[in-house]
């Protein structure tokens, strides 16, 4: 068989398109230009997936039938007066719409994962704008990279080569014609590789942003060391950016999660919106699961707000903080829980996930979860860009069309049949 | 011994992942905590030894390693159920909660085991989902 080209990868959101994938008799025998992480994911998931469908009957999980399953979870849904539909962001857009068509017929709210990454970036980028680019600008044109609070070495793997410092773009030759910097708590592996690195002192961003817009319009700082970087530091990156023909700055999770939150983006986009005053600059965020914008695309031009969706009054609120899901949970305020495509149980603080060994759960994933050993009914589905296709997002918001490159076990079915067959049982069982 | 607790991705965690979250390689990957050589030094233990991270949300047991990255005084848990053993659940109305720079303890915790997933969930959650 010849190998299959263009090939999208289905786990970060870097989603590269280029890669080529041979198919023998059903089963994938070589992964080409992925990354380890990719690797790993195209050629061992479907072997190693647990493909058992179960309900929770007296406290123990047994096997069900599908269709045992489905009826099951629309009796839950149904029966429920605030139900949470949270994930989707490793599956397709047309996965995440029925998620919202649900949510809405449900009067419940829908909310992805992004509330738990890069929402306060979100939230900042509503509050002052944002002068965002595409990766291909990166590649193509940036000749000084910032790497904020993030490590692309590690979980991005191919970002540096395919898009920023290493790739080859038509006004950049590569490594020689570009400068990197690494802004970081810790020395990573993405900072050993910077011409300048900042170790900024755990929770302290907000500070070191502060004092390079001050750097940038040539005010003094009146200290020696800002956030535990030295002032001389501060001078230099700031010399740097905005003496760069275009510049590129990117943020992780170092930011978003740190405690100024929001108020830390709010802070790198007006740096941002500074520098332009002087050359050309442009941001990003470092979207993680494949498709997590996806989620907030999809959840914006159905609703008008990219996460925490409530649809409990009959037109879509969103109030991150209040209709967001891990304050639902710690307050537990919903009464029954959908999660698609991710695990809150393993990336939700544990006081938070403990609402789970109380709610009615139905988890629908491909692997099997933390949450799906707490659930009531989990029914596996099929690999989203390995066993179905569906449009997937770019952490730049470019939309690829992920493949099918082999057809899943029967009776493990893509998500958009799942949530189809879901919300097809609950308009049935709400309009007896 | 008092550190900062950072959480985040690693290529171990993300690959393990990709193995479901009951394999063993995702254990192996996430239930750890990573010191800088010198304080695994001042706290006795080697790689590899169990120690205990506490905050007062929790706390829970993992195999210590030396940072490959090292920063004295932080204490790096991949992301994952171990690690939000110990996580603030508290989003100050943000919506998010802080995953990062967060104040923990972390103590020798000789001849203590490393939970599974199905025990850790038991230990943190109080319990899986009876009847
Ligand atoms: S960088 Fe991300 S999208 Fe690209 S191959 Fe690796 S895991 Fe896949």
């Amino acid at each position: 068989m010849p190998a299959i080209r263009g090939v999208v990868c289905s786990f970060c959101g870097c989603v590269c398109d280029d890669l080529e994938v041979n198919v023998e008799a059903n089963r994938i025998k070589a992964v080409k230009y992925a990354c380890a992480i990719g690797m790993e994911k195209i050629s061992k998931c479907v072997e190693e997936r647990d493909p058992r469908i179960l309900i929770r009957t007296g406290g123990q999980l047994r096997e069900a039938s599908l269709e045992e399953a489905l009826d099951r979870a629309a009796e839950i849904l149904a029966n429920s007066k605030y139900p949470l539909l949270y994930g989707w962001s490793n599956t397709s857009c047309e996965a995440i719409k029925l998620g919202v068509e649900l949510a809405e017929e449900l009067g419940g709210v829908i909310d992805n994962t992004s509330c738990v990454c890069h929402g306060p970036g979100i939230e900042a980028a509503q509050e002052v704008g944002i002068v965002e680019g595409t990766l291909g600008q990166a590649r193509q044109r940036a000749d000084l990279i910032v790497y904020w609070g993030c490590n692309p070495l590690q979980a991005h793997q191919r970002h540096l080569s395919r898009y920023t410092v290493m790739s080859q773009g038509i006004f950049r030759a590569g490594r020689k014609d570009r400068k990197l910097v690494v802004v970081d708590v810790r020395k990573t592996s993405t900072a050993r590789m910077a011409d300048l690195f900042l170790q900024v002192e755990p929770g302290m961003d907000y500070e070191l942003i502060q004092a390079l817009r001050m750097a940038i319009r040539d005010e003094e700082i009146e200290a020696e060391k800002v956030a535990g970087v030295p002032i001389e530091q501060v001078e230099e990156l700031a010399d740097l950016m905005v003496n760069c023909e275009f510049g590129f700055m990117f943020f992780g999770l170092g930011l978003t999660q740190s405690s100024a939150k929001s108020d830390n983006i709010t802070a790198a986009i007006n740096l941002i919106q500074d520098l332009n005053f002087r050359t050309k600059w442009l941001i990003l965020p470092m979207r993680g699961h494949h498709n997590v914008t996806g989620a907030n695309k999809v959840s914006l031009w159905e609703t008008g707000y990219p996460f925490a969706v409530d649809f409990s009054h009959g037109y879509p609120r969103y109030n991150p903080g209040e209709t967001s899901a891990v304050d639902l949970l710690n307050r537990r305020e919903v009464d029954a829980a959908l999660i698609v495509a991710s695990d809150p149980v393993a990336h939700l603080p544990a006081q938070t996930a403990k609402a789970f060994t109380e709610l009615p759960t139905i988890v629908i994933d491909p692997l099997m979860t933390a949450t799906a050993l707490l659930a009531d009914v989990r029914i596996p589905s099929a690999f989203t860009g390995i066993e179905a296709e569906g449009t997937i997002y770019r952490m730049d918001g470019v939309p690829l069309r992920a493949k099918k490159l082999v057809d899943p076990p029967e009776n493990i079915l893509p998500d958009t049949v799942l949530l189809g067959r879901l919300l097809e049982r609950v308009r049935k069982l709400r309009r007896r | 011994m008092k550190f900062i607790l950072v959480t985040g991705t690693s290529l171990k965690q993300a690959q393990g992942k990709e193995h479901g979250k009951t394999s063993e390689r995702y254990k192996e990957a996430v239930a750890v905590c990573e010191l800088a050589e010198e304080d695994l030094a001042k706290l006795g233990v080697k790689p590899g030894d169990p120690v205990r991270v506490k905050s007062p949300y929790g706390s829970v047991v993992v195999r210590a390693a030396k940072a490959r990255e090292p920063t004295p005084g932080v204490a790096f848990i991949p992301s994952g159920p171990w690690a939000n053993a110990v996580t603030s659940p508290q989003t100050h109305g943000a919506g998010i909660p802080s995953y990062k720079s967060l104040e923990v303890e972390v103590e020798p915790a000789p001849g203590e085991e490393i939970p599974d997933l199905p025990s850790l969930l038991k230990q943190t959650l109080g319990g899986l989902k009876e009847a």
